[in-house]
């Protein structure tokens, strides 16, 4: 039951995806590129496709009726295979970004161009750098946290103690995301997050795309690190959102309403901001709209 | 975006196509002071071209006074005043330049012969021509 609103929100989220992506094609059809772009884009694009459906897959294994009962008790942590897979899809999907960057083609030709200008990840990564590193560090404080509230064993919290006519009572309500949980999520954030750093390096570092003039490789490079941010915002905010509502109803079970309310609200908004982010790319421009004035001019010869 | 372009069949080293076209912005006014270029190596890999081929672009460079190296924030166009020549005098020179060449032009020269000419020029000992 609990991985029901999971597959509703991804076939929501591959609905509005489909239509995005055709209304992308469509448009790129009314503004047809160079072939040498068009080839550039189609890089571009697939390695983004195979990224995504290699992670997608992953998450939908996990919340499947086949996959979601296995992987619970396959560690000694029920759970903690179902808790990470967000964020390992997030580092397959780097891998994959990894080697499409490793791929693209050297620079040939006689006449080559480049920009003179400096590339920075942060740069590159613009808004979405921001609130990716936002989202992680909101992350990493809630699950300090959790780790620090769980009750015995770490996979619960303790109910406040109240005196009653019986004498003092307590209680206790679970799963509750404590260091059996937090300690591997946060490892886990911390590698996604190098990684997701260590990519947009990469981009920034690779060669010009031959053929390209500089604002044309300039768009290239930011839509590929708007691909990038783009995935491994939607899958480590849903992950640290599906987190923080566990959490969230095991500190409601326990009497704690206040913070399951500020769990709750923070969980929900890193969800929702997450997804909405993350499907944004879709309707991203892929290249400058107009050519570049006094854009130096290609002559590629082999 | 300011761009440089290369063409490795051509007879003038790739070292001294780099330098004259920075050298050339620089003059321009395109780039302004403290405006940082690529590291060495990034614009190698851009390019496609070694490490050294663009090191020693940017030590020709340095020499000139055209840019100044820091450690920590790289090669950077350098401050007017380390110049040989202020800014004001290098785009009044620039915009004689213009002139030189648009009359060129008018007059059906083709670039790679006004280009001749200025290499002429430039090639004639500092001092004036004795009148004949």
């Amino acid at each position: 039951m609990a991985a029901l609103p999971l597959i509703v929100l991804a076939a929501i989220g591959a609905l509005v995806a489909a239509v995005l992506a055709a209304a992308n094609a469509v448009r790129s059809r009314r503004h047809p590129a160079r072939s040498v772009l068009q080839a550039a884009l189609l890089h571009e694009r697939t390695t983004s496709v195979v990224a995504g459906i290699i992670a997608l897959g992953l998450i939908a294994y996990v919340v499947s009726p086949a996959g979601l009962p296995h992987l619970t008790g396959v560690t000694a942590t029920p759970g903690l295979l179902v808790a990470l897979s967000p964020l390992v899809a997030a580092a397959m999907l780097l891998v994959v970004r990894v080697i499409g960057e490793l791929a693209w083609p050297r620079p040939r030709g006689a006449v080559r161009t480049a920009p003179l200008a400096r590339r920075t990840v942060r740069g590159l990564g613009e808004w979405r750098l921001s609130l990716y590193l936002s989202t992680a560090a909101l992350t990493a404080v809630a699950l300090v946290a959790f780790g620090a509230t769980a009750g015995e064993g770490g996979r619960r919290v303790d109910a406040p103690t109240l005196l009653t006519p019986d004498g003092w009572t307590t209680g206790w309500s679970g799963p509750y995301p404590g260091w059996p949980y937090a300690g591997p999520l946060l490892v886990m954030l911390a590698v996604v997050t190098l990684g997701v750093l260590g990519v947009l390096r990469l981009i920034a570092r690779r060669g010009v795309v031959s053929g390209a003039t500089a604002p044309e490789d300039d768009s290239l490079r930011r839509l590929g690190a708007a691909h990038v941010l783009a995935g491994a915002q939607l899958l480590v905010g849903l992950g640290a959102a599906a987190v923080m509502l566990t959490a969230a109803v095991a500190l409601y079970g326990a009497d704690r309403t206040g913070a399951a309310a500020l769990v709750f609200g923070v969980g929900s908004a890193i969800g929702i901001t997450s997804v909405v982010a993350g499907l944004s790319v879709l309707v991203r421009t892929a290249l400058p709209a107009t050519p570049a004035v006094g854009a130096a001019p290609i002559r590629n010869r082999a | 975006m300011r761009s440089l372009t290369v063409d490795l069949d051509s007879a003038v080293p790739v070292y001294e196509q780099i330098r004259a076209q920075v050298a050339a912005l620089v003059s321009l006014g395109s780039l302004d002071p403290g405006d940082r270029l690529p590291s060495a190596r990034d614009l190698a890999r851009d390019l496609g071209i070694a490490v050294g081929t663009v090191q020693r672009a940017y030590r020709e460079l340095e020499a000139a006074g055209a840019v100044t190296s820091r450690p920590r924030t790289g090669t950077v166009v350098a401050p007017s005043a380390r110049r040989r020549s202020s800014s004001a005098d290098q785009r009044s020179f620039a915009e004689l330049a213009t002139q030189m060449v648009t009359r060129g032009r008018e007059l059906g020269l083709d670039d790679s012969a006004i280009l001749d000419v200025v290499t002429g020029l430039l090639r004639q000992p500092a001092d004036p021509p004795a009148q004949r």
